[in-house]
């Protein structure tokens, strides 16, 4: 997916003049757009079509902060944002999340994991709490979780997500996913660049942020070792 | 949980907090973040007595969980605030005191965990003192901003 020259507009003023917020107004975006509120608002709609809304209402909004990334990372997170904007909770009837009997149900229809659990089982980092899925048939498992006790809720822990987008490398997969969701989804993602350097290398420039970010971790780790040790006397 | 009774002023903030009032139910790492008033309670001779690591300037339990302490203040407000306030929560047989849950919200805000300051007003939103947040908060734009998030969810 590409970004059009009006929508890398949009992304260049918003990543550079809306502040890093747990909410927004309407007001806030015009102002780092410098345009009217009716042209905000148009532009809202649009980040809220692309996945970066989590919830809005009466001007009122809050946004994934993956709309921070580098524009050359957009693109690539743009189909794991649409799926999660569609994304379908369930848990069990008696309000029970369900986890593992959804995975042991779901694996075995057949599919693709991603995020919390899919994220621990790379990286052992982050517990998990949601189940992410994405069925090979989404009907096929909606129809399974339902003979299974399993209703449709939004604060279900079982969360299926229909396929979009590029699933031929599943690490990568779940690193664009981790990305796009943003929040502790970013942490997940910092932790597979780190585990597997070779799959998220596509990145670009957050690639090289990443690896510039563990040289000076590991260049401060040596210097606090060997200050120790001039301490010691060794 | 060993840690309460190892340090006995300890107030968690952080991780071990937001998992108290979400029932625990959170995404959390390997690391807590604990507020100390007693100085003694976390001098480096009795840590270690209690089998605590020191690595490179970093304290680890003996479960091996990285615990950051905090003496002075944490995310703009003063330890002896946090203690003040703190609340008492029951874990299983015994019982543990973390930061209130406003504070706690506000600590996210600030330190930037916008999907935790989500889950906490989203979940817990009929518990929320408005007005002791607003007695907390640094300004009335902190505030807004807060009440803007439940409003976003039609919470407000």
């Amino acid at each position: 997916m590409q970004l059009g020259h009006a929508e890398l507009q949009m992304f260049a003023r918003v990543q550079s003049t809306l502040p890093f917020r747990s909410a927004y107004t309407l007001d806030d975006l015009a102002l780092a757009l410098g345009r009217s509120k009716k042209t905000a608002y148009r532009h809202l709609q649009q980040l809220k079509r692309m996945g970066f809304v989590i919830a809005s209402h009466e001007g009122v909004f809050t946004l994934r902060d993956s709309v921070f990334l580098p524009p050359s990372v957009i693109p690539r997170i743009l189909p794991s944002l649409l799926a999660i904007s569609q994304e379908r909770k369930f848990r069990l009837r008696n309000g029970d999340p369900g986890i593992e009997r959804a995975r042991h149900l779901l694996m075995a229809l057949g599919g693709f994991p991603t995020l919390d659990y899919a994220a621990y089982e790379l990286t052992g980092y982050q517990t998990p709490i949601t189940f992410y899925f994405y069925p090979d048939s989404l009907e096929q498992a909606i129809k399974i979780l339902r003979e299974n006790g399993y209703v449709e809720s939004p604060r279900g822990s079982v969360i299926l997500l229909p396929k979009t987008g590029d699933f031929s490398d599943p690490i990568q997969r779940v690193f664009y996913d981790s990305l796009a969701v943003g929040g502790r989804g970013i942490l997940d993602a910092i932790a597979i660049a780190r585990k597997f350097p070779k799959e998220t290398g596509s990145t670009g420039y957050l690639y090289s942020l990443l690896n510039m970010a563990l040289k000076v971790e590991q260049d401060i780790g040596s210097d606090r070792l060997i200050s120790s040790r001039r301490m010691r006397g060794d | 949980m060993e840690i309460s009774s190892e340090i006995p002023s300890v107030v968690f903030v952080g991780a071990a907090a937001t998992l108290a009032h979400l029932g625990w139910r959170a995404r959390r790492t390997l690391d807590l973040d604990i507020v100390v008033e007693v100085a003694g309670d976390v001098e480096e001779g009795r840590l270690l007595d209690l089998g605590y690591l020191n690595l490179n300037d970093e304290w680890y339990t003996p479960r091996r969980w990285k615990i950051d302490i905090y003496r002075r203040d944490v995310s703009g407000f003063s330890v002896a605030k946090v203690v003040s306030d703190s609340v008492k929560v029951r874990v299983r047989k015994s019982t543990i005191r973390v930061a209130k849950l406003e504070m706690l919200i506000l600590m996210k805000h600030r330190a930037g965990r916008t999907d935790d300051v989500r889950g906490l007003i989203g979940s817990r939103f009929s518990s929320i003192d408005w007005n002791y947040m607003r007695s907390i908060a640094r300004n009335d734009e902190e505030l807004v901003e807060m009440e803007n998030v439940a409003r976003s969810m039609k919470l407000m």
